[in-house]
């Protein structure tokens, strides 16, 4: 036992300081970990932002004096009124002003003799936040609008009720729950994908790149059994993914800490313990990451055909997500004997805050390291094959 | 000592290796003499190990290499046709590494990488990263490594490939250095000069057999001919693929 140790230990030592030394591969392992979580807190706090329209609306208006009583009736409605001179086409598209209302000089001269009175409202629409107070602006002079012509059939002695032929009523069901769902998704799918980021660019190294340079031969002519310089390889591959998974998600938890997405209806933090079990579920996940990654580089014929495999099978964790946020499948038990279904629905539950059930974690760790340990057996077997050794 | 007895490879109907039979003895250097394609490469693949063989036998001082095959190769030093070293790892690292596979440890680490000093001066070369290194360089450092655990068998294929005349002197020199040493090497080539140059005892092979050996002037008797060269043309029976 101890003389596998030996070995192995030779073969991990060197691979770790060979990884150590390839900046760029360093870099393509541990970048996404760094990234991902900061650009996911960063959209998800930039949509915490736009959705909240509880704040006073500024806006730029032309011609007030034109409509004193539209301009009365806006201001009680928490919106504040900027006298506004200029080119409103330009202006918006140069990011000066967000939006203009333009109320023109026949404005009251047609609004007192009943005919429709134009009003224009300029805005760029493509920007969220505009959109949604555009879609304010325009929502509250359309009830002002009908409720001055619902005065005017009244006074005409007619119910105002007959202009409204159809009446649709919303009946939106989009709750903070399901918002919450598709943060926490996207939040395991990160997690997730980090363990195959983070073992990708030295599991590639370490078989297609060691035959590609020439170095596999060399290596293999020394008294040690594939056993050992596989079981050194794998350890050191999977070692990074760990590292990957590990700053991925202390680096979400220090992100969702520094931002606050209580308007999108959820605020998801990441305490010490929901960080130690988030890494204790992933820990199978690592470990059968560099396995795969190993036994695809291994079977390429170049480091380049190696690399369009593992970039392949770092999608899986988005697939593992999907039916779930799709809600195409209920979330059932049977999840976790299917590695990264299994992973993903522990993750869901420890997020939600539901705690980590040690026999969901023993049943699915279990399932994952029984696949794992049969690739890494397939590992071991076929190093020195001649396919292996030589291609072809 | 490597004994290769009756051996036998193919590759789909190719027939690379056609029942060969081999003895390169200590103190000796033995040469595989054979145009590009004669099956010498797979012949050395299979003696260290990593071409498994159809039929046939492969004993390295006893060892048999398909029963036992980590205590065969741990009695060979092996100088395979490409250096393959690690870009991101110094000289020394490399020999490190090399070394505590072949079980060395500890003081003895030092002691076996100044060790390498006695062959070749490669102390410029030890703390630098193996990346730009020149080709005599990169293979100074290969040979260091098949020589760190003082092996008592060398095998080289095609070492002289992509050498200037300076380093194949000097590899030369090593050689003759080692075989009177009482070490056994066995390499490969497809250069005439090498083989006459160097070998004690030689092998000529043509579409996977030996079609001759024997000593230089053994050869020259055989095939009736002065100079060994004319012997080797005569008894592989085309002059294709062979370099003088």
């Amino acid at each position: 036992m101890s003389r596998i140790f030996t070995g192995t230990s030779i073969i991990f030592r060197k691979e770790i300081k060979d990884s150590l030394h390839d900046r760029r591969a360093m870099l393509t392992a541990l970048l996404p970990a760094l990234l991902l979580p900061l650009l996911m807190t960063t959209m998800f706090s930039t949509m915490a932002a736009t959705r909240d329209t509880s704040d006073e609306l500024d806006i730029q208006v032309v011609g007030r004096e034109n409509a004193p009583d539209l301009i009365q009736y806006l201001s009680t409605q928490d919106i504040t009124f900027v006298d506004y001179e200029g080119n409103a086409k330009q202006d918006i598209h140069a990011g000066e002003v967000d939006l203009v209302l333009e109320i023109p000089e026949d404005f009251e001269e047609r609004f007192s003799s009943a005919k429709p009175a134009d009003i224009y409202l300029h805005s760029d629409t493509s920007i969220e936040k505009f959109d949604a107070a555009a879609d304010r602006l325009d929502f509250l002079i359309q009830s002002y609008s009908s409720s001055i012509g619902s005065m005017r059939l009244l006074v005409r002695g007619i119910n105002p009720a007959i202009a409204s032929a159809v009446v649709v009523r919303d009946r939106d069901y989009s709750t903070d729950a399901s918002r919450a769902g598709q943060i926490l998704s996207a939040m395991q799918m990160f997690v997730l994908m980090a363990a195959f980021f983070g073992s990708a660019p030295s599991a590639i190294d370490t078989t297609a790149g060691e035959r590609e340079r020439n170095s596999l031969e060399p290596l293999l002519v020394h008294p040690l059994s594939s056993l050992q310089i596989m079981l050194g390889k794998y350890l050191s591959v999977a070692s990074f993914g760990f590292l990957a998974s590990l700053v991925t998600v202390l680096v979400t938890g220090a992100a969702l800490d520094s931002v606050s997405l209580s308007s999108l209806g959820v605020d998801p933090k990441l305490s010490l313990s929901m960080q130690l079990n988030a890494i204790l579920i992933l820990s199978s996940i690592v470990l059968l990451a560099a396995a795969l990654q190993m036994l695809m580089s291994l079977f390429s014929k170049t480091f380049k055909e190696a690399q369009s495999y593992t970039g392949l099978i770092t999608m899986l964790p988005m697939l593992a997500v999907l039916p779930s946020l799709l809600g195409a499948v209920e979330d059932a038990d049977w999840m976790l004997t299917i590695p990264l279904l299994g992973q993903r629905l522990l993750l869901d539950q420890v997020l939600r805050g539901d705690g980590l059930s040690v026999a969901g974690l023993l049943l699915n760790t279990g399932t994952t390291l029984l696949l794992t340990a049969a690739i890494f057996i397939v590992l071991v077997r076929i190093l020195r094959s001649e396919r292996v050794v030589y291609g072809g | 000592m490597i004994e290769v007895r009756n051996l036998c490879k193919s590759f789909g109907e190719v027939k690379a290796v056609d029942d060969l039979s081999l003895l390169a003895k200590d103190g000796c250097i033995t040469g595989l003499l054979g145009p590009n394609g004669a099956g010498k490469t797979t012949t050395l693949r299979t003696i260290y190990g990593l071409q498994k063989p159809d039929q046939g036998q492969i004993l390295i001082d006893g060892s048999d290499v398909s029963k036992n095959l980590i205590a065969a190769v741990a009695k060979i030093g092996v100088f395979p046709d490409s250096v393959g070293l690690y870009d991101r790892l110094t000289t020394r690292e490399h020999l490190q590494f090399y070394a505590e596979m072949q079980g060395i440890s500890g003081a003895d680490l030092d002691t076996c990488i100044a060790a390498t000093q006695n062959y070749f001066n490669i102390d410029d070369l030890l703390d630098r990263r193996c990346k730009g290194f020149s080709h005599g360089q990169k293979m100074k450092v290969a040979l260091s490594r098949a020589l760190i655990h003082s092996p008592q068998n060398l095998i080289l294929d095609e070492p002289t490939n992509g050498l200037d005349v300076m380093s194949i002197r000097m590899l030369r020199e090593l050689l003759v250095r080692l075989r009177n040493e009482g070490r056994c090497i066995l390499f490969s080539s497809h250069v005439m000069q090498e083989v006459s140059a160097l070998c004690d005892h030689i092998y000529i092979m043509a579409d996977g057999s030996v079609v001759a050996e024997g000593t230089p002037e053994q050869l020259c008797t055989q095939a009736e001919t002065a100079s060994l060269e004319e012997a080797f043309i005569s008894l592989i029976g085309s002059e294709e693929g062979i370099a003088l």
